[in-house]
């Protein structure tokens, strides 16, 4: 038996006993003897927390594995506090073949780091003209998305949403207005620049049109990195009227907006683009009045090269597993803008809904999957970034406190901040 | 590669030859702006532009006129098709048996790429968002030339606004590419050159100096770029109120920079230089507008295939 002593869980200290990964017993620290354990793991009251499923995420396999790659990105992953992530289809070529995913799916399983879940493709090479074969889609695949791209043709966004439909998978919508894209959301020095840009309009116009093709075709719709405050309340008018509509937010624009942006270069680029900081502020908002159903990490490794260059060359997008726990922690859960069990709602539990996969929870009989955090002051540096994309924009911010360790499976993960 | 039949998106596809053969064009065109009026008899330009730029558009069409050909086209998007909701695609496509050469300014930057896939007609981009204006940054190396019979082997000293300013990027991406210029790079700490550019220029082993004063950087140098500074949110009220003078040329400072200097800018000027430098021997920014027609009758002839054939 593994003991893992002395954590700290809602307030109380408690001794976790672990047989073959599974938690077997919950006991207030001190009452028992722990000298029938084999492994005794002192946690000297630090807090633990539920591990994360982050249903959005580029691991850049196949293709792209200069950016990321399965293995790094799913260490990273697991080493951040995430125990499941599931993989955007935007790989060369497209997850569109039942075999690429099928295989994808085997490495990944074989790693033993975080689990791997495929969002894969909704129409073929994700242009949007013709259905992927999801019927032949693994089982890993429960929710489908042309992320990135927007399906123009409503015919054939219609087709995906009864395919779905009918195999009880949920469509993931990035909405974006494929008639007007941009570099960056509209603002005085996107205009001085003379840089095509965005607004929320943009995105919302968007999210009416899919809500309205699912109602229609009453498929299960999950809109993507909502950052608009028309389309958050259009997702709250649909949850409304008890259409099945969920949606979520990254930590990025829940955090940062255009007033941190840097427009010297590429780096704070991102689909979709850091909003106002009026918008910034109403998403945070909300995410706390339980208008938002998850938090998404976006993940989005690149090469330092393809964000450090002009604007209109960059590539879009954060690297996010290694800042997504320490924002949730220091700026939603610490000041008491959600509680514990809301952040296993957002993290953990609507996110396994949403694919079909068992929602992380610590508790007696369950598997033990936890992670360890230690509180106190923490700068992230670029060296303690574990993804392969550097392109973090949290780099060199203060954090409250770091993942000391993860434990998934009963199997102990230690992070190392040297140097 | 043969000159004949190319786009030109962005001077990059092009090599520092192939430049050259324009410029050298350009400058024998120059010397003789009206003897060309049969070159392009019977040809069409096509000159689509999205936004408005009258300046560019002019100089283009005075190009082609001068050459002998015509002209067709729009000046703004409002009085095109694409105001009736016609791809840019489609329009490149009908524009293309239209004309044998297409301009194009748009201000969706990636838009000269985009059109060159759907053309069979050489295609110029005249500008397109933030992004590429190939034939400004040909201009400029036309004005070098003249003044100097080379483009390397210069110091070039380069004032203003250089953390955003895209016409200071081209020219330092453009001119690193000929052997021996080397740059003074003039400008407020906060707009100094960006990261990537910086690092741009070190792994080529580009020979520059990034300074705050304007009089020092032009002791030595060949050439000053000056560009303008942007009130606007670069800088707090009272910073710019202290910066504001410090980047703007007048006589007073030009007086110990040496006599043979030119004074280049990109032009229209707000108050970046004083209306006295004008009259100064070293100015040259109405000659480099000027430039612009021959650069210009030099590309389409060249694009053509009708130049020395």
């Amino acid at each position: 038996m593994k003991v893992f002593s002395r954590a700290l869980l809602e307030g109380r200290l408690v001794d976790l006993h672990v047989r073959d990964s599974i938690i077997t017993a919950m006991v207030p620290s001190g009452t028992n003897e722990p000298g029938s354990a084999d492994v005794l793991v002192d946690l000297n009251g630090m807090e633990i927390y539920p591990l994360m499923i982050d249903v959005h995420t580029h691991l850049r396999e196949p293709g792209h594995g200069y950016k990321e790659g399965l293995e790094s990105g799913l260490e990273a992953a697991l080493l951040n506090g995430i125990s499941r992530v599931a993989m955007m289809a935007n790989t060369s070529p497209a997850l569109d073949d039942p075999n690429i995913i099928r295989s994808l799916e085997n490495r990944a399983n074989a790693m033993g780091l975080a689990e791997a879940n495929i969002n894969g493709a909704a129409t073929m090479g994700l242009l949007g003209r013709t259905m992927a074969p999801i019927d032949k889609y693994p089982d890993c695949v429960q929710a489908l998305s042309d992320d990135g791209k927007t399906i123009v043709d409503e015919r054939v966004l219609r087709k995906v949403f009864e395919e779905a439909k009918s195999r009880g998978m949920a469509v993931m919508s990035h909405c974006e207005n494929y008639l007007s894209p941009g570099h960056m959301e509209r603002t005085e020095m996107t205009e001085l620049l003379k840089i095509s840009s965005v607004t929320e309009e943009d995105e919302a116009c968007i999210i009416k049109r899919n809500i309205r093709v699912a109602h229609e075709v009453g498929s299960r719709l999950h809109i993507c990195h909502v950052s608009s405050i028309e389309g958050i309340e259009s997702v709250a008018e649909a949850k409304k009227a008890g259409l099945p509509v969920t949606c979520e937010v990254t930590p990025h624009h829940l955090f940062l907006s255009t007033e941190d942006i840097d427009y010297s270069d590429g780096y704070y680029k991102v689909n979709p683009p850091l909003r106002t900081e009026e918008t910034r502020k109403y998403l945070l908002r909300a995410l706390i009045d339980g208008k938002i159903d998850m938090i998404a990490s976006d993940h989005a490794p690149h090469a330092m090269n393809e964000k450090r260059c002009p604007i209109t060359e960059a590539s879009f997008g954060f690297s996010g597993f290694d800042s997504s726990f320490l924002n949730i922690y220091t700026h939603l859960i610490k000041p008491g803008m959600i509680t514990k069990h809301q952040y296993n709602m957002l993290t953990a539990v609507n996110p396994a809904t949403l694919l079909s996969v068992p929602p992380e929870k610590i508790e007696v009989g369950g598997t033990a999957s936890f992670m360890v955090v230690k509180e106190g002051n923490y700068v992230l540096k670029e060296k303690y970034i574990l993804s392969k994309g550097k392109n973090n924009p949290f780099i060199g911010k203060r954090f409250s406190g770091r993942i000391e360790m993860v434990v998934k499976n009963g199997r102990l993960y230690k992070r190392r901040y040297t140097g | 590669m043969e000159l004949k039949g190319r786009k030109m998106v962005s001077l990059n596809e092009f090599t520092t030859n192939e430049i050259e053969e324009i410029v050298d064009a350009a400058l024998e065109i120059s010397t003789d702006i009206t003897g060309y009026g049969k070159l392009l008899q019977g040809y069409i330009m096509g000159a689509l532009f999205y936004e408005a730029s009258t300046r560019t558009r002019l100089s283009f069409e005075s190009a082609m006129l001068r050459l002998g050909g015509k002209v067709v086209g729009f000046a703004d998007a409002s009085t095109s098709s694409s105001k009736k909701g016609e791809s840019l695609a489609d329009t490149i496509r009908v524009m293309d048996d239209y004309c044998d050469i297409i301009v194009l300014r748009h201000p969706k930057e990636g838009s000269a790429k985009l059109a060159g896939q759907f053309s069979t007609v050489p295609i110029i981009n005249a500008g397109d968002g933030g992004h590429k204006h190939p034939t400004q940054t040909l201009t400029d190396l036309v004005t070098l030339k003249k003044e100097f019979a080379r483009i390397s082997n210069l110091k070039i000293a380069l004032c203003g606004d250089l953390r955003f300013g895209r016409t200071v990027h081209s020219m330092l991406e453009t001119l690193s590419r000929w052997k021996g210029n080397s740059f003074v790079l003039i400008s407020p700490e906060k707009l100094r050159i960006p990261e990537w550019l910086r690092s741009n220029l070190e792994e080529m082993d580009i020979d520059f100096t990034e300074i705050t004063d304007l009089e020092t950087g032009i002791e030595r140098a060949d050439v000053l770029y000056m560009t303008r500074i942007q009130k606007e949110r670069f800088f707090s009220e009272k910073e710019y109120l202290k910066l504001k003078n410090a980047y703007i040329l007048d006589v007073k400072r030009l007086k110990n920079s040496p006599s043979e200097m030119i004074v280049m800018h990109p032009l229209p000027r707000v108050n970046e230089i004083d209306y006295d430098v004008d009259n100064d021997d070293r100015s040259r920014y109405f000659q480099q507008a000027a430039n612009g027609v021959p650069a210009r009758m030099a590309l389409l002839a060249l694009l053509l295939g009708r130049w020395r054939q």
